[in-house]
């Protein structure tokens, strides 16, 4: 069979245009197929009651006496691009006390009060409660101790001091368990090898 | 303390080494396990929503928060079997996982191809229906002299 020249020209122009759009949906497929790289980070937020970034406190003032109820929610977003094991860790300072240091990415050298852990699904954001009340306080002259809170039903002693009981703080870090290490670990290195560690602080005085 | 009573407090000391359950060291290397196949599920893309959900709430009985058991022990043992069922699940879902990303892959290239050979057939049949209209309109032309100034 001869084909005539209308003929080959039409097959020549079908097979180029065949060609192109292959290459072009192949093309799509596989840019789509493969992962693209994005920034890893997990990140820590405290709100308030309401969820939002107020009504911390009664009053919204940040001066809390015996009893009242901080209803507080943690926010805990994973973008690590897998699941992780994390620990949010609670601690109550006076302004003296170290705090976490940013630069060299380590954490606050006061033991925890408290302490939850979750897993956390790659990309999903956890939400809980922390709600919390001082329950004992005592004096020494001008010095406030606060000596038991509860939180979230769990009863803990402490000993923090504050002169004229301003300018304590809670402190919450963030920390991610290591598989190697198979410990929990308050800093750890993202993507770019930059090391990275997260957490937040809220100043609160008491009532005199 | 003759050889004799010397052999046999060995072997009742091995005896009693092998007896004793190892509950406390297997509870951390589970979690870690179970961690290590989620995230291997996350590595390819798996939902694995399900099998944290799972995970936290063999936390929940690991810190003893949970009615669901009568003692610690019992809390254990419950959150272990949890733990070993997120290591065998996960191990199904990315088999199952890795058989749907391939098979969406040959589908995505099934219909690219398809929808390929059909722009081409309809470019190519809109390129002959307009090039017949432009012959049929040269060849209906008349043909006129111009008029000389």
């Amino acid at each position: 069979m001869k084909l005539n020249p209308i003929d080959i020209a039409k097959t020549k122009l079908f097979v180029s245009i065949l060609a192109l759009l292959l290459t072009l949906g192949m093309s799509i497929v596989y840019i789509s197929s493969i992962d693209r790289d994005y920034e890893r980070f997990i990140s820590l937020n405290t709100l308030g009651s309401n969820r939002s970034v107020s009504n911390y406190f009664p009053n919204d003032i940040p001066v809390i006496g015996l009893g009242d109820e901080m209803e507080w929610n943690i926010q805990v977003y994973n973008r690590m691009g897998n699941a992780e094991y994390i620990a949010v860790r609670v601690k109550i300072l006076n302004s003296t006390q170290p705090m976490p240091d940013d630069k060299l990415h380590a954490p606050s050298p006061v033991m925890h009060v408290y302490e939850k852990r979750y897993v956390i699904a790659k990309d999903q954001t956890l939400t809980f409660p922390l709600q919390w009340r001082i329950n004992m306080i005592e004096r020494d002259a001008d010095v406030y101790i606060i000596k038991q809170i509860i939180m979230n039903d769990e009863i803990i002693d402490l000993d923090v001091r504050s002169v004229e009981g301003k300018d304590f703080r809670i402190v919450l870090e963030l920390w991610k368990f290591n598989l190697e290490s198979k410990e929990f670990e308050f800093s750890w290195l993202d993507n770019s090898n930059e090391l990275r560690s997260v957490w937040n602080q809220i100043w609160f005085s008491i009532k005199q | 303390m003759n050889f004799v009573n010397k052999i046999g407090i060995s072997v009742l000391v091995l005896l009693s080494l092998l007896l004793i359950p190892s509950n406390a060291i297997s509870i951390e290397d589970l979690i870690a396990d179970a961690l290590i196949s989620i995230k291997e599920a996350d590595s390819i893309n798996a939902d694995t929503s399900k099998l944290v959900e799972k995970f936290n709430y063999a936390l929940v009985l690991i810190e003893g928060r949970s009615d669901d058991c009568i003692s610690k022990d019992d809390c254990i043992s419950k959150a272990s079997q949890i733990l070993e069922s997120i290591v065998s699940e996960s191990k199904a879902l990315i088999d199952n996982t890795k058989s749907y990303n391939a098979s969406k892959i040959y589908a995505n290239l099934f219909y690219a191809l398809i929808a390929a050979v059909a722009i081409s057939y309809i470019s190519v049949a809109l390129y002959k229906i307009l090039k017949d209209y432009l012959e049929k309109r040269l060849m209906e032309m008349d043909i006129k002299v111009r008029d000389e100034l």
